[in-house]
């Protein structure tokens, strides 16, 4: 489900150099701009992006779980932040913690870091709905071969383990464990014989994949590269673009530009009107990927250029 | 000159004082299609690898004699059971392409040589194709191309078929003998299905315990094999073999001329399409049961679909099954076995229909309280092993239910299937056949009144199967009403009674064996493929002993 699936879609056909580029950017951005519709803008293009792969129904399947993490920075940080100055509410005091007053600076800042992090996931999970596993495989068996090949049994196992986790649940069932108990414990004690399954078939695959790779010559001498991909016109539009986005991130946060204060009281949303221009030439820059899509759809003229 | 010489091999496996191999001295020269046959753990698998160079260079122990290879090692391709284990990236290009980049072929060559074996293969189609979605069939074809791409001069395979359905391995057997015969290739290969690949091989060799008993021509290894007791026989060589022909025909169509020429010309004597005279074999292999067969389980208008399918998988699926009666579902892969029986143990639950044991709806209880009547027997037995010795595990599943004393009745049941001697062994240190007896013995423990089987000769050998049979036989006798799911249609003519098909989501035939299976295009035993058009009837081996014997009693 969280695997890659090649669908021949516009964004999957990257090479996978670019795909990194492009990704590494939008974490930098991320992680040290903190302006919130510079956030949100970078997340509703993830979210187009993650539309552009087909995998939105995968992604709503894991939002639970980024809901979960949000919520929880959310609701810590104004418990440890002392900053702010709009208290919304206080509690009484608390041993260890003191006394705790919840303000409106720090729960929005709260906000803004749950978005931050969403962001950097969500680029991830996109990352791994569009880099096709064997093209990477490509590019990294030249720089680390070992590793390389770790990474790409692992990704292979992934979807296997899970199809064979849900025939040893059913065995196990048919054995007489029941699953749906209430209770921690009971539940632990039911799935425990599951793990224990799974570990030891891997154990006794292990070897034998060794001895498979082993026979088709792994390892056996210095090894050639087949069908690295090839750069196109769109990897190299995008390269340029996730460039761009760097030069003008960094621009603008030496500007302090792409920074917004919250503490000790919120300021304004912009400081002029160069900075509005700044952050949407940089969420332009962002979007150029989807951007190319939607001509890459409709333009022959792009298709067959691009 | 010998492509390999094979001189007083001995092999230890490192850590076992028993010798896998003891002894053994074999030649084999180039453009050979050699077939290795024997009981599992006869160590034709550590030949094998002795041969490619696996043993000792991969799996370490201790070695004696001499394994000479005239040639490089990288010519040497190696077909393992699994595909699944084999395979090791998400495409299959690259998959192909994964072998030749570890021997550093340039890419430009690479292109070309997966250009040429995938057309070779005629597997263009899937060039594009993710390995996981692929069938397994299909997998096990990505695997021989990628293998073949290396452009080997000699294919070492073991059991490259057992977990392929019966067409799927037809195809793959087909493609190693033409590569065989077009390309001059060397083929040492070890398979069960023999009725399948005896006729394909130059020469059989037959292992036990470590040491190369046989080793001479298919004709020759049948009667071998008849002489020495050895289940490791096809159907159709053996039945000459046993009724005395001189000549041993080795597939139905020599076996058709042969009876031909025994039998009087069947338009001449007026008895085309005889039926087949009852002999005494009738019901053989049916043990009489201890009661009157009363009605065990019952399925009416039984119709599931899955959640994100479009069409049910199954659909109006109605049968009664009595006590003591052993069935077998028979048909395509996706044509909905499997869903059936996991709706009949539970695991799935019918959008439409009823499923009723002894007259009770199942449908208020959930799986594992459903587990103590209705025994499911997952097609991979290492889903059942996780316990520390084979005692615990077989205890397992009636300790949840019990809490007390169980071990009577783990003692009763590991003494019905011979597992007593490895009680406190480890159920992963056992072999496969043994694994599977474990399994069996895990889900028999809790004494169902039903069970199910998917695919449980999957990957046995020929005389696992035979024990197999007998057990559920047995089990019959003692009042169980058996389901089996399965492909091999000559385990299902010698031990079911009762055969339905099953095609799209839908049961198209249902009855006796020997009226379903009797002239069915592909339904049929190799046996029966055989005597059509000369007698009618002929499903099990004792049926067409009965019929000869009968023939030469009528014709003089």
């Amino acid at each position: 489900m969280y695997s890659y699936r090649d669908k021949k879609l516009f964004l999957q056909s990257f090479h996978p150099l670019t795909v990194i580029a492009y990704a590494g950017v939008l974490v930098f951005l991320a992680l040290a701009c903190n302006h919130p519709l510079l956030l949100l803008a970078l997340y509703a293009v993830l979210l187009v992006n993650i539309k552009l792969v087909d995998a939105l129904e995968a992604y709503k399947t894991f939002a639970p779980f980024l809901l979960i993490m949000m919520a929880m920075i959310i609701l810590i940080n104004p418990l440890f932040s002392r900053l702010g100055s709009t208290i919304l509410f206080s509690l009484p005091d608390l041993p260890v913690l003191g006394q705790i007053a919840f303000t409106l600076e720090a729960l929005l800042y709260g906000v803004n870091m749950g978005l931050r992090l969403l962001v950097v996931v969500t680029t991830f999970f996109l990352y791994n709905q569009a880099i096709n596993p064997d093209r990477a495989f490509a590019l990294f068996a030249r720089l680390a071969p070992r590793t390389a090949m770790l990474v790409a049994l692992t990704t292979r196992l992934i979807p296997h383990l899970a199809n064979q986790l849900k025939s040893i649940k059913e065995v196990q069932q048919t054995r007489g464990v029941a699953f749906d108990q209430p209770g921690l414990i009971k539940k632990i004690s039911s799935y425990y014989p599951l793990l224990k399954v799974i570990m030891l078939s891997a154990l006794e695959n292990a070897l034998n994949i060794a001895e498979a790779i082993h026979s088709r010559g792994y390892g056996s001498g210095p090894r050639s590269y087949y069908g690295g991909a090839r750069m196109q016109v769109r990897d190299l539009l995008v390269l340029a673009a996730s460039i761009a986005a760097l030069v003008l991130g960094v621009t603008l946060l030496a500007l302090g530009w792409a920074q917004y204060r919250f503490y000790p009281q919120l300021d304004l949303l912009f400081a002029a009107p160069q900075q509005v221009l700044g952050l949407t030439g940089l969420v332009i820059a962002a979007a150029l990927p989807a951007l190319l899509n939607w001509g890459w759809k409709n333009w022959p003229y792009l298709k067959w250029r691009l | 000159m010998a492509l390999f010489e094979v001189e007083a091999l001995t092999y230890y496996y490192g850590g076992s004082e028993r010798p896998a191999l003891g002894g053994v001295n074999l030649e084999i020269t180039e453009g050979e299609f050699v077939l290795l046959v024997g009981g599992s753990g006869c160590g034709k698998s550590t030949l094998l690898r002795a041969l490619s160079g696996l043993v000792p260079n991969f799996y370490g122990g201790r070695i004696g004699g001499r394994v000479r290879y005239r040639g490089a090692s990288k010519e040497i391709g190696f077909i393992f059971q699994d595909p699944e284990n084999q395979l090791v990236m998400t495409g299959v290009e690259r998959e192909i392409a994964f072998g030749l980049e570890n021997i550093g072929v340039p890419p430009r060559e690479i292109k070309r040589r997966i250009a040429e074996v995938m057309d070779y293969l005629n597997i263009s189609a899937l060039k594009s194709a993710n390995t996981f979605d692929l069938s397994g069939g299909q997998k096990q074809m990505v695997v021989l191309a990628s293998v073949m791409a290396m452009q080997p001069r000699v294919l070492l395979l073991d059991e490259p078929t057992s977990q392929l359905d019966p067409v799927a391995a037809e195809e793959l057997l087909t493609n190693v003998k033409r590569m065989n015969d077009d390309l001059g290739l060397t083929v040492v290969m070890v398979e069960q299905r023999l009725e399948r690949c005896f006729h394909l091989a130059d020469r059989v060799l037959v292992m036990n315990g470590g040491h190369l008993l046989n080793n001479s021509r298919p004709d020759d290894a049948v009667i071998y094999g008849l002489n020495a007791g050895s289940p490791f026989v096809p159907p159709v060589p053996r039945f000459f073999a046993q009724a005395g022909s001189v000549k041993i025909p080795l597939t139905v169509a020599e076996g058709r001329k042969q009876i031909r020429a025994m039998l009087p010309d069947p338009g001449a004597a007026g008895i085309a399409g005889h039926p087949r005279p009852r002999g005494t074999g009738e019901w053989e292999k049916v043990k009489k049961s201890a009661a009157s067969p009363e009605k065990l389980l019952e399925i009416k208008n039984l119709s599931y679909t899955y959640p994100d399918a479009p069409e049910p998988a199954v659909r109006n699926i109605s049968f009664t099954l009595g006590t003591g009666e052993v069935a077998a579902i028979i048909g395509e892969n996706g044509g909905g076995k499997s869903t059936l029986i996991k709706n009949i143990c539970g695991l799935l639950r019918p959008q439409r229909g009823r499923v009723k044991l002894s007259g009770w709806d199942i449908e208020p209880q959930k799986v594992h309280e459903l587990a103590g009547s209705v025994g499911y027997l997952a097609q991979n037995p290492n889903d059942y092993l996780f316990n520390d010795t084979v005692r615990q595990e077989v205890a397992f599943g009636l300790k949840l239910d019990h809490g007390g004393p169980v071990e009577q009745s783990v003692d009763e049941i590991l003494a019905k299937l011979r597992l007593t001697h490895v009680q406190d062994v480890n159920p992963r240190d056992l072999s496969g056949g043994e694994r599977q007896r474990v399994a069996l013995a895990s889900v028999l423990v809790r004494q169902p009144r039903v069970l199910l089987l998917d695919e449980p000769t999957r990957g046995l050998d020929a005389h696992l199967k035979t024990e197999m049979g007998d057990y559920l036989l047995d089990l019959s006798a003692a009042g169980v009403a058996i389901i089996i799911v399965t492909h091999d249609i000559e385990f299902v003519a010698e031990y079911a009674r009762r055969v339905l098909i099953m095609f799209d989501g839908e049961i198209v035939a249902d009855g006796d064996k020997r009226a379903v299976m009797n002239n069915s295009l592909y339904y049929a035993p190799q046996l029966n493929k055989m005597f059509r058009g000369f007698y009618e009837g002929v499903i099990t081996f004792q049926d067409a002993l009965d019929t000869l014997k009968w023939c030469r009693y009528e014709v003089g």
